[in-house]
């Protein structure tokens, strides 16, 4: 079954952490909530090209050089994405009227985010690209995002926002350090 | 001789807008990223000179350079207004020096401030910030372009200013994102219909994309738009070069597309970021033997919420009628007390039903209308994308909610009384959008349906008079009560019938008023609503939640053939489950739980099976008919039926979501039996608090944990997310419970788990602790004081019933 999986719904039923074979009856449930989420989702993009040298944006931490290092990368690219404040939304009504249902959506946002990302980045062509690096991992703290969002005033256009804790609101939303060769 | 109005020519000839500006002043010096009012008070020689170059190119039409000459992008108010009056000036110098017939258009750009809800603008602020430049600058120019907008709410507060201010000729371009719609979720077709909605003489779309990414999206603008069109595309995508941004079509590709718009209909070009005057020029020649090709699409009634058209062609429009405080106490309560968040709920059940349009109502005495139908408007928008119709019979509500409305709204309503129509039709030419007219008039409701029929006639006569369409305005012929005018209720449909092949309008109906004081009111209304959508309703305005109603709309679509290969028909009602006649009725369909082989079930009882599957409704009915003692049925049933489940899940057969229906299931059922368990003094698991920690607000594991606790058994109390350490402490102190479940998401949270721990201890709190979260290890829980690591929902079950039988 899994081979006529598409990629979405491949990663959907790895963000629903299931290990076995998906019967035709799960995948429709998966399916559906994927339809769902495309028909609430706003997928809204940014990107900020900066030469590494010049970047106002903190890259100092080893792991960012190491990657830059090995993609032998002179640039770098900031990516910001965000599904948008309705599948947010979705998600808090589905808490009380459906838990099982927000599971499934739940998921199906993480996976479409990830796959409108790609995309896009795709199509932007970077030559040697790196792949994509998100603060918060290793050693590259969450508090970087208030830099990027400092730099890139149209991530408050696409209606997101930093909490205290530097957290993106909307939650289903990504940001992406890529380094490349320009 | 005096050029002409801009207006005589659009739609008749092309008229021709410049290029990039801000890239025309970096190539000649100016710094990137200055902003308009130091370029116009320092670089006046250089401004007039692109604006030349650019007629000399070919441009009919210039823009004044004031992108961003607005007072929050400049704040000294000498400043603005010393720029805005020079960039005038500057592109009248240039038109002057030309000796062309050029015409000037004030750019007005984004205030790159967002509005509320989405961010911290006023709407009635963004207005003013508009309306300061439309003083300073209407004497001087021909036109207004408002241009590069990427929210259609601050479109309409710019319109609104302008309109409000001046009456010369208005051009609204927008922008959009690669996937088709604007930043703010609206798609080509609603900026149209709002854009003309709101009275612009041209629509436009410019910036962002070139004009091979904006070619699907013109042509979709072209083939709903019904006033002429103007294109301004970037020169391709922004690429990056040594640090620099830069745009690789050149004029020759650039002027090919603009070619190939001219003929699909489009009446004006230009260009946007990245173009040059050789770009223009190209245009100019490549288009030079075309004539405008200028049609307007076919008229119909269109509505729009924040993110959502609603047009009215074959199709029937569903308009839930619940957010109306007659008849409903809890409703009329909810206003009375201010608490809109309960009303914003009652809207949302209805869009999840399957309403198209929402009506908003909130006539109840002794509240201020006005004020609380804007708020409640700006309530639902926040979380509802649908148009809404608004309903009032008091014009200063409409005109105040319309002017706030995020949208094109749906007006209820105007009817026959010449008052009424003298006060209501200058709010619905202002804002656009459609309205309902009720046939009834100063000697109210006709009993025939010739009669009704002339009001409706007098209504669009009226209406044309303020250039209002008849297929702006839905006509209501108004349902009687079949209890007490049981003649005249077929009136009402045969008045429908009428409306539509005569007139040609749309036509609304509130359905419910058919079945007052009749047994069964839901069958009347069933079957009245078909009746009137054979006649060719296209408006009812009903209750969504009612399945049955909705269901028979979904039906007569298939057999009236707009529902095309029955496709809506067969999604919604596929799972349906019919009952026999005869039989008790059947339960909704339900989302279905395990895939279990049916094989391992043979044997079981009903309620095993129905937990298993997940099946609410027959788990329920079983239960009620089980003959055996509670704890029996816990035991022998509900225990064995969700411990497969759980083998299940852990085995990779069956996904969490399905764990959570089954779980949700036997909470159900343990439900049913509760109140009999207690009072036998059955066994109790115990209480778990759990809780989200602080700064941490994502809470859906700690839900589904939640859940599957509660069908096992466990009393659990929820504290939320984002819960501080003493708040912890506190729920141990006053619930006494057998665990204490802590969630974090991120590493950054994790710190407040361990001060929750640490705080507990502190206070001698010796509750076990099991920790659960995307980052959390059985490590971390060591080393932050935790007792035990709960991987999933499953684990967090197997801990507390340990806990549970040690106590």
């Amino acid at each position: 079954m899994s081979s006529g999986l598409t990629e979405l719904e491949k990663r959907a039923l790895l963000y629903l952490n299931f290990r076995g074979e998906a019967s035709e009856e799960q995948l429709s449930m998966v399916r559906k909530a994927i339809d769902e989420v495309k028909s609430v989702a706003r997928p809204v993009f940014t990107v900020k090209y900066y030469k590494i040298d010049e970047c106002p944006i903190d890259l100092s931490f080893n792991s960012l050089q190491t990657m830059f290092e090995k993609g032998g990368s002179d640039s770098v690219a900031f990516l910001v994405s965000t599904l948008g404040v309705s599948v947010d939304r979705r998600i808090d009504r589905l808490k009380d009227s459906d838990p099982a249902k927000m599971v499934l959506f739940d998921a199906a946002a993480n996976a479409y985010i990830e796959e409108v990302t790609n995309e896009y980045q795709k199509r932007l062509g970077l030559k040697s690209q790196t792949f994509r690096f998100a603060p918060g991992y290793g050693d590259v703290p969450l508090s970087l995002q208030k830099q990027i969002f400092d730099n890139i005033p149209e991530t408050s256009r696409m209606g997101l926002t930093l909490d205290g804790g530097c957290l993106m609101h909307p939650f289903k939303s990504m940001t992406g350090i890529i380094g490349f060769v320009s | 001789m005096a050029k002409k109005d801009i207006r005589e020519i659009i739609g008749r000839e092309f008229f021709v807008f410049d290029g990039g500006f801000g890239s025309q002043l970096q190539e000649r010096g100016v710094p990137a990223g200055m902003n308009s009012a130091d370029v116009n008070l320092k670089y006046s020689e250089l401004v007039s000179a692109i604006h030349k170059d650019y007629i000399e190119a070919g441009s009919t039409c210039i823009v004044t350079n004031t992108f961003g000459a607005d007072r929050f992008h400049i704040t000294d108010p000498d400043t603005l207004r010393r720029s805005i009056e020079a960039a005038c000036d500057h592109a009248l110098r240039a038109v002057t020096e030309s000796g062309k017939d050029v015409y000037v258009f004030y750019d007005m750009a984004p205030t790159g401030k967002l509005l509320k809800p989405l961010g911290d603008l006023d709407f009635e602020d963004a207005v003013e910030a508009f309306k300061e430049q439309v003083i300073l600058a209407r004497d001087k120019v021909d036109g207004f372009i408002i241009e590069t907008m990427t929210d259609l709410y601050e479109v309409k507060a710019a319109m609104l200013a302008i309109k409000e201010n001046t009456d010369k000729p208005l051009f609204v371009s927008v922008t959009f994102q690669e996937n088709g719609n604007m930043l703010t979720g609206a798609s080509p077709e609603q900026a149209v219909a709002l854009i003309e909605g709101l009275g612009a003489d041209v629509v436009a779309v410019n910036c962002a994309l070139g004009p091979n990414e904006l070619q699907p999206i013109i042509m979709r603008m072209l083939n709903t738009a019904r006033i002429p069109m103007l294109v301004q595309p970037n020169a391709g995508l922004p690429k990056f070069r040594d640090g620099q941004t830069y745009y690789d079509v050149g004029p020759d590709e650039f002027s090919d597309f603009i070619r190939k718009f001219a003929e699909a209909g489009i009446s004006g070009f230009g260009g946007c970021c990245g173009t040059t005057p050789e770009h223009i020029r190209m245009c100019c020649e490549k288009t030079k033997d075309l004539k405008v090709n200028f049609h307007p699409a076919e008229e119909v009634a269109r509505v729009c919420g924040t993110t959502t058209l609603v047009e009215f062609r074959n199709r029937v429009i569903r308009c839930g009628e619940r957010l109306n405080p007659t008849g409903k106490k809890k409703m009329k309560l909810a206003l009375a007390e201010g608490r809109l968040y309960d009303i914003v709920d009652e809207g949302i059940a209805q869009v999840e039903a399957g309403a198209d349009v929402l009506d908003v109502n909130v006539g109840v005495p002794g509240i201020d209308e006005t004020a609380v139908m804007c708020e409640l408007l700006t309530n639902l928008q926040e979380v509802i994308d649908l148009p809404l119709q608004i309903d009032s019979s008091n014009p200063e509500t409409l005109e105040k909610a319309c002017r706030i409305y995020n949208g094109l709204p749906l007006i209820n309503s105007v009817n026959g009384k010449k008052e009424v129509m003298d006060a209501v039709f200058p709010i619905v030419k202002k804002y656009g959008g459609t309205v309902i007219g009720l046939c009834i008039d100063e000697d109210g409701i006709p009993p025939t349906a010739p009669q009704r029929f002339e009001i409706a006639q007098r209504i669009i006569n009226e209406a044309a008079k303020y250039g209002i369409s008849h297929k702006r305005i839905v006509i209501d012929s108004l349902v009687l009560t079949a209890s007490a005018q049981q003649k005249e209720v077929i009136e009402t449909a045969k008045c429908v019938g009428l409306v539509t092949d005569k007139l040609g309008c749309p036509t609304a109906l509130g359905l419910s008023n058919v079945s007052f004081g009749l047994p069964n009111r839901p069958l009347i209304n069933r079957t009245f609503l078909v009746m009137a959508l054979y006649a060719g309703l296209k408006l009812p305005i009903l209750n969504p939640l009612d399945k049955e109603l909705m269901g028979a709309i979904d039906a007569f679509e298939v057999l009236n053939y707009s529902d095309v290969n029955a496709e809506d028909y067969i999604s919604r009602h596929m799972n349906d489950v019919v009952a026999k006649p005869g039989s008790a009725p059947a339960p909704g369909a339900e989302a279905s739980a395990a895939s279990s082989n049916d094989a391992e079930l043979e044997g079981k009882s009903a309620l095993f099976k129905a937990i298993v599957k997940g099946q609410k409704h027959q788990a329920v009915d079983a239960v009620k008919t089980m003959d055996i003692e509670p704890l029996a049925i816990v035991s022998d049933h509900l225990v064995p039926a969700l411990d497969k489940v759980g083998r299940d899940y852990d085995k990779g057969v069956i996904f969490l979501p399905q764990l959570m229906v089954s779980a949700e299931t036997a909470k159900l059922v343990f439900d049913e039996i509760k109140e009999k368990l207690v009072s036998n003094d059955g066994p109790s698991k115990g209480c778990v608090v759990i809780a989200t920690v602080q700064n941490d607000v994502h809470d859906i594991g700690k839900n589904i944990v939640k859940v599957v606790l509660q069908s096992y058994g466990f009393e659990v109390i929820d504290l939320g997310k984002d819960v501080p350490p003493e708040v912890v402490c506190d729920a141990c102190r006053e619930y006494n419970p057998i665990a204490v479940g802590l969630s974090a998401l991120m590493t950054t949270t994790v710190v407040s788990m361990e001060a929750t721990i640490k705080m507990m201890r502190e206070q001698g709190i010796t509750i076990p602790t099991f920790c659960g979260g995307a980052v959390v290890t059985d490590d971390v829980v060591k080393k932050i004081g935790g007792d035990y690591y709960a991987a999933d929902a499953m684990e967090s079950v197997r801990i507390c019933e340990k806990l549970s039988e040690k106590n």
